[in-house]
């Protein structure tokens, strides 16, 4: 793994709104940052692979345990949630995306970080921006990345005719997100309708759109443990409606699975020693909310002195404790490796770069490559 | 290979974010309730009945937990709503379910509030105390 200082390409806000990544800056600076790159070897490229894969099962596995054992208080998951997730489950309803992230240093096998499982972003710029990224720097070299068709396939193969897609009012990074995966759907065939999530309605039967025409297929970007905390929460045992992504999602996007994914395969070449209390870590661990997103409220603790910590309003819900995973560090950059997995596969990846050891939402994305191996 | 090898963009970078919002729908299909017949259909061991729960076969009804599922803790089986020390052994693995069983599963149904008038504003309210929904 070499980690590439490059010249940024001289147009490349252009570039990149073109292509749907409007929100490549911040006040702080750049996100979408191709002043770097992040060359791999095939072989790296293909343990990333084979850990996405692997523990999406394992994944899987452990909620199946959740589910025989009871173990719903482990997860913070309200009651009024477990028919839904149980009914979901049954019904194998459909998933269409997640993400794994990991930490990864090329000496040893990834090492999972958190599985964003519900609600990831930063899709639009692994999947298209950092390809067209690629077509113009690069076109000769490979790169992890064949979420776009395969976005489409998983359309394809979910089958429905509608689908109402939300996000959030006025955060242009969700509404892109989920405009790109509207594409996506659309290039399957798939009617789609946008509606922001504060406009969805209750007709007192259904959750019905601005025409109050019934929403039978969902797909939302905003998170389970939200929606069921809200006004319209009460409607969502009454199972009206498919979601994507589905019910049962809340099992795998939780922190909480951590520990539990540690009891049921101790010593998992991809797993970090988890646990519900810090006692079995010493006084080196990373507290990390069990619902927590971008890091926030989450501590980096070492010799029992917190090193690194991000604010936040997260942890009522309660915290889980890592071991601290080996995370290279590059110029004194830190990458996180996020592999995206759509329709349960392994599809690609995006890599999130910071100074500090805590990914939060001011990391910077930084595209890849790798070289194929010679035939 | 593992890039894309093309990538074609449809809407994304073609429309603006005023045109996002709410165009006319083009299906409003219905869903449909449960699909099946509780009366008259058979059900194999471990069906599962939103609200009701895991069929039982030998007991023709519908139970919180799955045909002799296993507690580790109690070191017992669950079977037609009781908790064993040994495993229930029968042949019947698919039958038809008892009326009582049927008029508790319907009756479990969750019914929709009788009500008319659309409100809006139950979701979202969360996320105005955050910047996105990003992780």
């Amino acid at each position: 793994m070499i980690r590439h200082a490059t010249n940024p390409r001289v147009d490349w806000p252009a570039k990149v709104e073109q292509v749907g990544l409007t929100y490549h800056s911040h006040p702080h600076g750049p996100y979408w940052d191709e002043s770097a790159c992040y060359e791999l070897a095939a072989d790296e490229v293909a343990a990333l692979e084979t850990a996405a894969n692997t523990l999406h099962h394992l994944c899987i596995e452990a909620a199946e345990a959740v589910i025989q054992r009871g173990w719903w208080d482990r997860l913070g998951i309200p009651a009024t949630a477990i028919p839904s997730i149980l009914q979901s489950w049954e019904r194998d309803d459909f998933s269409v995306y997640g993400r794994f992230d990991f930490a990864f240093d090329s000496a040893s096998p990834p090492k999972l970080l958190e599985y964003n499982a519900d609600t990831p972003t930063a899709l639009v710029e692994a999947a298209v921006g950092q390809w067209f990224w690629l077509q113009d720097t690069r076109p000769e070299a490979d790169q992890f990345n064949s979420l776009h068709e395969r976005l489409i396939a998983a359309w394809q193969r979910w089958g429905g005719k509608a689908l109402h897609f939300s996000a959030i009012k006025n955060h242009t990074e969700d509404e892109q997100t989920v405009l790109y995966l509207r594409d996506t759907a659309e290039q399957a065939g798939v009617a789609t309708q946008f509606i922001h999530v504060e406009d969805i309605g209750w007709n007192g039967a259904d959750f019905v759109d601005l025409t109050d025409a019934p929403i039978p297929q969902w797909f939302k970007l905003y998170p389970w443990e939200w929606l069921w905390h809200e006004e319209f929460g009460q409607h969502l045992k009454l199972d009206r409606t498919r979601f994507i992504e589905p019910t049962w999602k809340m099992l795998l996007s939780n922190k909480g699975l951590l520990p539990i994914l540690w009891e049921l395969f101790p010593g998992h070449p991809n797993l970090l020693p988890a646990y519900e209390t810090a006692e079995r870590l010493g006084g080196n661990f990373v507290k990390k909310p069990k619902l927590s997103r971008e890091g926030a409220n989450v501590s980096l603790v070492q010799s029992g002195q917190v090193c690194e910590e991000v604010g936040g309003d997260y942890g009522a819900e309660g915290h889980v404790y890592q071991a601290i995973a080996p995370l290279p560090e590059f110029a004194g950059n830190h990458p996180v490796f996020g592999v995206w997995v759509v329709d349960h596969e392994a599809a690609g990846l995006g890599i999130r770069e910071d100074t500090r050891r805590i990914t939060g939402n001011l990391s910077r994305f930084v595209p890849h490559f790798f070289k194929p191996p010679q035939s | 290979m593992k890039r894309s090898q093309q990538i074609r963009l449809v809407l994304l970078g073609g429309l603006s974010g005023a045109a996002l919002a709410g165009s006319a729908p083009t299906a409003n299909a219905q869903l449909s309730s449960q699909g099946y017949a509780l009366h008259g259909n058979a059900f194999t061991n471990d069906h599962y009945l939103p609200h009701a729960g895991y069929y039982h076969a030998p007991y023709g009804a519908w139970f919180p937990h799955r045909y002799n599922h296993f507690d580790p803790q109690q070191q017992k089986y669950f079977h037609g709503g009781q908790w064993s020390p040994q495993p229930h052994q029968s042949f019947t693995n698919i039958s038809e379910p008892l009326p009582q069983a049927v008029a508790a599963a319907v009756a479990a149904q969750p019914r929709p509030p009788v009500q008319h008038s659309t409100t809006r504003s139950g979701f979202g309210g969360t996320s105005h105390s955050w910047g996105g929904i990003g992780s």
